[in-house]
């Protein structure tokens, strides 16, 4: 039995492998055959019907086949270090199992999220701005403590720092990529890249070495949505590929939550009108967690240690927020001369309450 | 009887036709060449000597200058009249301006009513090794071959250096570098100049030799004869500098708000740190910059002269002007060449660097520069000269200036204003890597200028002006002065690692904070040194002896971008 199913995720991997085939010609092909096996075993005028349809798939599913057997592909993808479970595998994500696409399988580095524990997707914009962030690193965090696992696209802005938080809180974090698993997209992200393996996995339906298309995003959103409970969208634009997430995981029958911001964003804009259409509001990750009835793993202890700070300091901080502000307006404001502000924004930035979000940006840290 | 006996020989006629100025009364002189004497019509006598036969004056010696480089090199005009065929042939290593000299002195002669008689005459220029460019070779070699021809007595040439442009009619034109030919000339063993009456000012401002300013060429052949005087003229210095300062017309009050940059702008100033302005576009980069050299120290005598020196020797000294104590500023457009931007050409000319020497050079845009142009500042910058190789030699100018750059944080110039900006953090990051390291590690100072609030706007009752900002500045560079007595440094931007060890020591509280700040920031030890370096200035500038924990502060918040920390990271 064990050995037939080892045998047929072979064959799973090969059928998966094939480039240029993506989860709805996958489907087809099993339906028609039964069995990947059966795929790759037919003989070449079974397949006389796509020919005749002249679609540019079968013949590169045909070269493949010529080109390269079972064998080889399993060769080749262990050579890499890439794990892979077909959809037929006991350990394939649960979640997933249960969508009308589900894909035929995954490649994956570390290991895949587990089905009976939490999991809610962070996801939101590439270019966030200091709010957006500090929201997706305070979710990452606060899920993470809970214990619950974190799944996102490992892309720039909010899916990153929250992963980053997640895993820098000590929890799991799970990437979905839009590219071949074996592909590090995007490069400045190479070090999360590498983390997350260590502390959860990183997956992609791609086979290995395919290109990160654009079109592969939205398939890839599919699966982000898909194996998790909630999708939290931290920041949107109107037209934003976090919000095709949104509309997914409505037809998954996922929860959908939307980080609020103000109207006149247009990074909030996207969120905002999720809200509007009837999304979950999310007021604190505290909230979250309540509202998806998480238990709190570890009780955080609040940090409520009354810093003493000097009045001119006081009034500084006072002045902050997630908004970045410079030294002009923060002098304005606080009524303390710039030459001074230098000292008094370096002295909070290392006790730890305030930072520089870029050159002369300052915002709130707690 | 013989004396008065006009012997008219028609092979030895020679006329001229001087327009007396002085006397707005033309008068008519002709000049009769006679075996024996020479006599003039009107009976005032030209102090010729003799000519007859073989006592003839066939050759003649004038002292005139080259520019070569930024130095003035002594440069004999010899002029040989003989008889042969009627050729103006010119020798010594001429470019094409100076070979077509012989154009311009006969006709000019010509037109001054002193026709150059059918012989063979040769001008030779020496030392012979020595390129020779530039227009200034016109009166002197106009006024060899006068001397030749024994128009001239050669000793009335003693001890007078010449230079001047001739044009046709006879006049005499403005030329390049008087002020360094003008004070060549003492080491060349002259006591006095004749020089264009355009360039008369600048020429004057050198001590110690007499300077004359001509209009024309039969001006200084009357001067010569003794027959009239040419213009002189002194230059109150004082009087000059504080007209140039009214002429400047811009003033530190009109930056509005923009505290940071203000202050920014003075703590780069005292310690002669470069400074780097990031902001949007409309945040008032560009207007601060332009205000830099008011609130720099004024001028030296020195300084002055080494500016007007450059600036005449490329030809941009004003007329009226004479010496430049305002200190200059440069703004090359982003497309300029890395020639146009050091200086250069077969004999080679100041370039931008150096025409901003004791000044500012201001770089607008700095992304757009190409990046081998921006090279060209890492000499400069370290050494404040730069050296320029042809093949008629290599040449040495100074250029120590302070270099003050601005730029957009990216491509639309609003990031990270998110709902301005929505370049991603590819194209920002791409932006930056316009900028060379080597070239950020020589800015001290790193600024963002935002773009002024209204409450700043509401709130601003006109800020302190130059002379105010000025005073501060000048008292820290003051302190700076002392401090560095009998070492290499003159400016807490000089400062060099050890340098750095010995003048900026730190309490036990600062070190503190330093170490504590140099982990949180992600500091390296290059951007921890520049901190200091600016922590020193900033304490200068307060007038205290040690360093103090918001001196440090201050200068964290204007340490340079590290590309590194400039983007948040994951």
């Amino acid at each position: 039995m064990d050995e037939k199913r080892i045998e047929q995720e072979g064959f799973w991997l090969w059928l998966c492998s094939a480039p240029g085939l993506y989860c709805r010609q996958l489907q087809m092909l099993t339906d028609y055959f039964g069995t990947p096996r059966a795929v790759y075993e037919a003989p070449e005028k079974e397949f006389e019907v796509w020919k005749k349809k002249n679609v540019a798939w079968i013949n590169r599913l045909l070269d493949f086949r010529k080109g390269y057997s079972p064998e080889e592909v399993c060769h080749i993808v262990k050579e890499k270090g890439i794990q892979f479970r077909s959809r037929e595998h006991p350990g394939f994500p649960v979640r997933l199992r249960e969508l009308s696409d589900c894909p035929a399988g995954l490649f994956f580095f570390g290991e895949l999220p587990q089905g009976n524990i939490p999991a809610v997707a962070v996801v939101g914009a590439r270019e966030c701005s200091s709010y957006g962030k500090r929201m997706a690193v305070e979710l990452g965090e606060t899920l993470a403590d809970a214990g619950v696992q974190v799944i996102s696209g490992l892309a720039l802005g909010i899916d990153g720092y929250a992963q980053r938080a997640a895993l820098d809180a000590g929890g799991k974090s799970y990437g979905v990529l839009g590219c071949g698993v074996d592909i590090c997209y995007p490069w400045e992200n190479r070090t999360l890249y590498v983390d997350v393996q260590r502390q959860g996995g990183v997956l992609s339906e791609f086979p290995t070495g395919t290109r990160p298309l654009a079109y592969h995003f939205p398939m890839r959103n599919r699966i982000i949505s898909g194996l998790c409970d909630a999708v939290v969208v931290v920041e949107a634009r109107e037209k934003s590929g976090s919000l095709i997430t949104a509309d997914l995981a409505l037809e998954q029958g996922r929860e959908v939550y939307a980080v609020p911001g103000r109207s006149k964003d247009v990074l909030s804009r996207g969120c905002n009108r999720l809200i509007a259409q009837g999304a979950g509001v999310v007021l604190s990750p505290e909230q979250l967690l309540e509202e998806l009835h998480f238990q709190k793993r570890s009780q955080k202890k609040e940090k409520k240690t009354q810093l003493t700070l000097a009045p001119e300091e006081k009034r500084v901080y006072s002045n902050l927020d997630l908004s970045p502000k410079g030294p002009e307006e923060i002098s304005v404001r606080s009524d303390v001369p710039v030459e001074r502000l230098g000292g008094i924004l370096l002295s909070l930035i290392l006790k730890g309450l305030a930072e520089e979000s870029s050159k002369n940006h300052y915002i709130r840290v707690k | 009887m013989a004396g008065f006996i006009i012997i008219i020989n028609l092979a030895f006629f020679a006329h001229i036709c001087y327009d007396d100025i002085t006397n707005h009364k033309s008068r008519r002189i002709a000049i009769f060449h006679t075996s024996n004497f020479i006599r003039v019509k009107s009976g005032s006598f030209l102090r010729v000597k003799r000519i007859n036969g073989k006592e003839q004056n066939l050759f003649s010696t004038v002292v005139s200058a080259a520019i070569n480089g930024i130095e003035s090199k002594k440069v004999m005009v010899e002029a040989d009249v003989s008889d042969g065929m009627p050729v103006f042939s010119m020798v010594g290593f001429l470019a094409s301006e100076v070979k077509e000299a012989q154009d311009r002195v006969r006709t000019a002669l010509k037109n001054s009513d002193i026709h150059l008689p059918a012989k063979r005459i040769t001008v030779n220029l020496s030392p012979a090794d020595l390129k020779k460019a530039g227009s200034g070779f016109d009166l002197p070699i106009a006024i060899a071959v006068l001397a030749s021809l024994g128009y001239i007595p050669q000793e009335s040439l003693k001890g007078i250096l010449f230079a001047g442009e001739l044009s046709l009619n006879g006049e005499i034109n403005d030329i390049r570098g008087v002020m360094e030919i003008v004070s060549g000339a003492a080491g060349f063993g002259c006591h006095t100049c004749v020089i264009p009456q355009s360039n008369l000012r600048e020429g004057s401002v050198i001590r110690g030799v007499r300077v004359l300013g001509a209009k024309s060429i039969k001006q200084v052949l009357y001067f010569l004869t003794g027959e009239g005087t040419l213009a002189e003229t002194s230059i109150n210095i004082e009087e000059i500098r504080s007209r140039q300062e009214e002429k400047t017309g811009v003033d530190f009050s009109e930056v509005q708000g923009q505290a940071l940059l203000r202050r920014a702008a003075e703590v780069a100033v005292s310690g002669l740190h470069n400074l780097l302005i990031i902001g949007p576009p409309g945040s008032g980069k560009t207007m601060t910059a332009r205000r830099i050299p008011t609130i720099l120290p004024q001028t030296t005598l020195e300084e002055a002269l080494e500016i007007s020196k450059l600036h005449s020797i490329a030809g941009i000294l004003p007329e009226e002007v004479g010496l430049r104590t305002v200190r200059p500023f440069r703004s090359p457009h982003h497309t300029i060449t890395p020639i146009a931007l050091a200086g250069g050409g077969s004999c080679p000319k100041p370039g931008e660097v150096s025409l901003a020497h004791r000044g500012v050079l201001y770089l607008d845009e700095l992304p757009e520069f190409e990046k081998n142009t921006l090279e060209i500042l890492r000499q400069p910058l370290e050494e404040g000269k730069i050296s320029i190789s042809r093949n008629t030699g290599s040449y040495l100018f100074p250029a120590d200036f302070m270099l003050v750059a601005s730029m957009n944080p990216c491509k639309c110039g609003y990031y990270p204003d998110r709902n301005r900006c929505s370049c991603s953090v590819r194209e920002v990051k791409r932006y930056l890597n316009h900028i060379s390291q080597p070239l950020l590690d020589r800015i001290d100072i790193c600024v963002e200028a935002k773009p002024i609030l209204y409450e700043e706007l509401k709130s601003f009752h006109g800020g302190e002006n130059s002379s105010q900002i000025r005073e501060r500045v000048t008292q820290a560079q003051k302190i700076q002065q002392f401090r560095y007595q009998g070492t290499k440094y003159r400016f807490n931007s000089d400062l060099s690692a050890a340098g750095i060890k010995k003048y900026c020591t730190l309490g036990k509280e600062e070190e503190e904070l330093m170490r504590e700040a140099f982990e949180k920031l992600n500091l390296t030890a290059r951007s921890y040194n520049r901190i200091l370096k600016v922590a020193r200035t900033i304490a200068d500038l307060e007038g205290e002896e040690y360093i103090s924990t918001t001196h440090l502060g201050e200068a964290v918040c204007y340490r340079a971008l590290d590309k590194k920390y400039w983007m948040e990271r994951m």
